[in-house]
């Protein structure tokens, strides 16, 4: 596995771990994915709810919505096949109990840049003005992940990436040359085997802890939340239609391509609990298609008070996937991205990324991370 | 095998203030009751300006209990505003709201009789109305229901059972000076009293004696009617009637030709009844004044602090789930290993 070209192996391989998969391919890398599931993008990247952030979601926090908007037009030009089209996108501000007013939240897509035009024809009618304090046609998008897989498989193959599924990565240890790396494929009766690479990009996301402990490597200050989605059947009207309610213990109800049909999400009854400590010795778990839980009923009777139209709507699962958050980003909702190289480890690197749009900052951080690396 | 429980939602605010036995003691009876008899319930409680101390008692109980949740209010806003936090965020087919001091036993059956009867019930404490403070608090409805031009039960207090259609019908109403008693029978929607006993608890707060009363009265009258606007043009309107035929009567005296002399004490009293007049009608029309100043800066009501709620572990729902119904059940993604514990 020693060759003129550094190697990498990249752990995971979700948007994250194979965007920086293809990026360093791209840099003249030997690149290798390893993943625990039987295909690209099968657990975050597919279960989380499919927003492409345009800024509008962190009125809170200016410079992470500033960000948000460049990235979001970055994504949009660099996977256009994978946006769906045709879709009203509607922001409201409720009346009681939001964090922000309406005319906060238009002074701050003023300043960030981020279009907010008047509620478009097709949603009148559609809020309880009781609830809602007005409400904003935005520009924002919705990806298929299952697209967003296919055209990563493709760029993965073009750039020469060997994509390992159902592997399972063990262990991590310091090698005189780098990193050596125990894996084991997922099949009965399968042998642990060891690899060795210059440099390894852990992009596991909630797992990225699990490795870190068996290294002997700080933890990252993560917490693990385990949260759920509401799969419903909209009626008609809404079937080409965003709505999220904001700021505060509200929802987001917006076409789910993954599922074929609509997601919701609430601030108040999508987390479901939070694994405890690091929790580096259970896998964080994840399920899809359960029978629709009484959680997600609670999320659209909500909803219904604020969009009545949704009473014509209809729960038909609730999926379920743990997130990962950094601790210090509680507060003001912003998402920082971590890259954590640890000297204890050489050439081990964890990175956290978390919006799917914020990959392009990860991306900028990898050209140094190969060169400046020891040989 | 059925399940017994009624197929409702039910929402709870209860308004709570440094009520540590309460939470330790009753809030487990209510709890009981709800599970017992309903599939979905909530329990809402809005801290309404407790000491930091209790505020931690409230996260630890609601932490340690199962479809709780805590809402806290900036400071102490009056139990009326405290409800109306709650109301807004509730999500019950039906919404109990209640004191500490109701008796949570009467829920379920209240319940049945307003789903029965599709409306809202009321709830009027009949026994011992004797005490300085029941007589006071009568004298207070029977005031505004004046001012309001609606019948409110005698005795009435938090405890009542509201349809969703009523409680969207006092989303509608944003007054800051609210009575929901007075609300609530203002909106209609089917309204029937229902009468119970209070529970040998002390009271959460003590009644302010009469000046407040007298204040909150005020307050309310100009706040939910118009009648008090009402009197004062009736007296004005009689006023100036009066004034009128005074006049009509000096001419009179002047064209008949008597001698008027030394017209001292007919001139300063109508001079003092003249300005007795003016005087109350600027005090009434202050009154309004004051109230429209305060309405037009559309301030929130209450500002809430943060929100908690009880957790809602997965083993419950993906559990049974997994085992039970393969087919439409949940599938782990990847293999089974994913099942956490």
């Amino acid at each position: 596995m020693h060759s003129e070209r550094p190697s990498v192996i990249v752990i995971g391989g979700g948007f994250f771990g194979a965007m920086i998969a293809v990026r360093l391919a791209d840099a003249g890398a030997a690149v290798t994915i390893f993943e625990r599931e039987s295909m690209l993008l099968a657990r975050a990247s597919l279960v989380n709810q499919a927003r492409v952030h345009g800024g509008y979601h962190y009125p809170r926090s200016v410079l992470t919505a500033r960000r948000s908007r460049a990235n979001y037009r970055r994504f949009l030009d660099d996977f256009p096949e994978a946006i769906v089209g045709d879709v009203t996108h509607v922001y409201a501000m409720s009346r009681v109990g939001s964090k922000v007013s309406a005319s906060q939240f238009k002074a701050f897509c003023a300043r960030i840049g981020a279009p907010l035009k008047p509620l478009p024809e097709a949603a009148h009618g559609m809020f309880d003005f009781r609830l809602v304090e007005d409400a904003f046609g935005v520009d924002e998008s919705v990806f298929d992940a299952v697209v967003l897989r296919s055209i990563l498989r493709a760029r993965l193959q073009q750039a020469g990436v060997r994509v390992c599924c159902s592997t399972e990565v063990v262990g991590v240890s310091r090698a005189r040359t780098g990193v050596a790396l125990r894996w084991c494929a997922l099949e009965p009766g399968s042998a642990i085997e060891e690899s060795f690479a210059t440099t390894v990009i852990d992009c596991t996301y909630s797992g990225l802890n699990v490795l870190r402990h068996d290294a002997g490597l700080p933890a990252l200050s993560l917490k693990l939340e385990v949260a759920e989605i509401g799969i419903i059947a909209v009626p008609e009207r809404l079937k080409q239609m965003a709505i999220t309610v904001m700021d505060g213990p509200f929802f987001s109800v917006m076409p789910f391509p993954a599922a074929h049909a609509h997601s919701i999400t609430h601030v108040r009854y999508t987390p479901r609990g939070v694994l405890a400590g690091s929790t580096p010795d259970r896998r964080p778990p994840a399920y899809i298609g359960l029978a629709p839980t009484a959680q997600s009923a609670r999320m659209l009777r909500d909803a219904v008070r604020f969009v009545p139209a949704l009473r014509e709507a209809t729960l038909t699962g609730s999926w379920i996937e743990t997130k990962a958050i950094l601790n210090v980003s509680e507060s003001d909702d912003s998402r920082p991205i971590v890259i954590d190289r640890s000297p204890a480890l050489p050439g081990f690197t964890s990175i956290l990324g978390s919006k799917i749009d914020n990959v392009y900052d990860v991306l900028n951080e990898l050209s140094d991370l190969i060169e400046g690396d020891p040989r | 095998m059925r399940d017994p429980r009624r197929d409702v939602f039910v929402s709870v605010v209860v308004p709570v203030r440094d009520s540590a036995s309460w939470l330790e003691g009753q809030l487990a009876t209510l709890i009981s009751v709800l599970k017992g008899a309903f599939r979905e319930f909530e329990v809402i409680l809005v801290d309404d300006g407790s000491s930091a101390a209790s505020i931690a008692l409230e996260r630890d109980v609601v932490q340690g209990a199962r479809g709780v949740r805590l809402i806290v209010l900036s400071r102490s806003f009056g139990d009326d505003i405290a409800i109306t936090a709650g109301l807004d965020s509730a999500i019950g087919d039906f919404v109990v709201t209640m004191l500490a001091n109701d008796p949570p036993e009467l829920i379920p059956g209240l319940v049945d009789r307003a789903r029965a009867e599709r409306g809202s019930l009321v709830g009027a404490v009949a026994s011992d109305r004797e005490g300085p403070a029941n007589r006071l608090s009568d004298v207070m409805l029977r005031a505004l229901s004046w001012a309001a031009g609606v019948k409110v039960p005698r005795g009435v207090r938090q405890f009542r059972v509201l349809s969703r259609q009523a409680v969207g019908a006092l989303l509608e109403s944003r007054d800051r000076e609210r009575s929901l008693a007075v609300l609530t029978s203002q909106i209609g929607f089917g309204t029937a009293a229902f009468e119970y006993a209070t529970l040998p608890l002390p009271e959460l707060h003590r009644p302010k004696g009469p000046f407040h009363a007298a204040a909150v009265v005020i307050d309310l009258s100009v706040a939910t009617g118009r009648r008090p606007l009402r009197l004062v043009s009736a007296v004005a309107l009689a006023g100036s009637v009066a004034n009128l035929a005074y006049a009509g009567y000096v001419v009179a005296l002047y064209v008949v030709g008597v001698k008027v002399i030394e017209g001292w004490t007919t001139l300063s009293l109508e001079l003092s009844a003249m300005f007795f007049l003016l005087f109350v009608l600027l005090a009434v029309i202050a009154e309004y004044l004051g109230h429209l100043l305060v309405e037009s800066r559309d301030r929130p009501l209450y500002f809430v602090v943060d929100e908690t709620s009880s957790p809602a572990p997965l083993d419950e729902e993906t559990r049974p789930n997994l085992v039970v119904d393969p087919a439409g059940g949940g599938i782990p993604v990847g293999e089974g290993s994913n099942v956490g514990g």
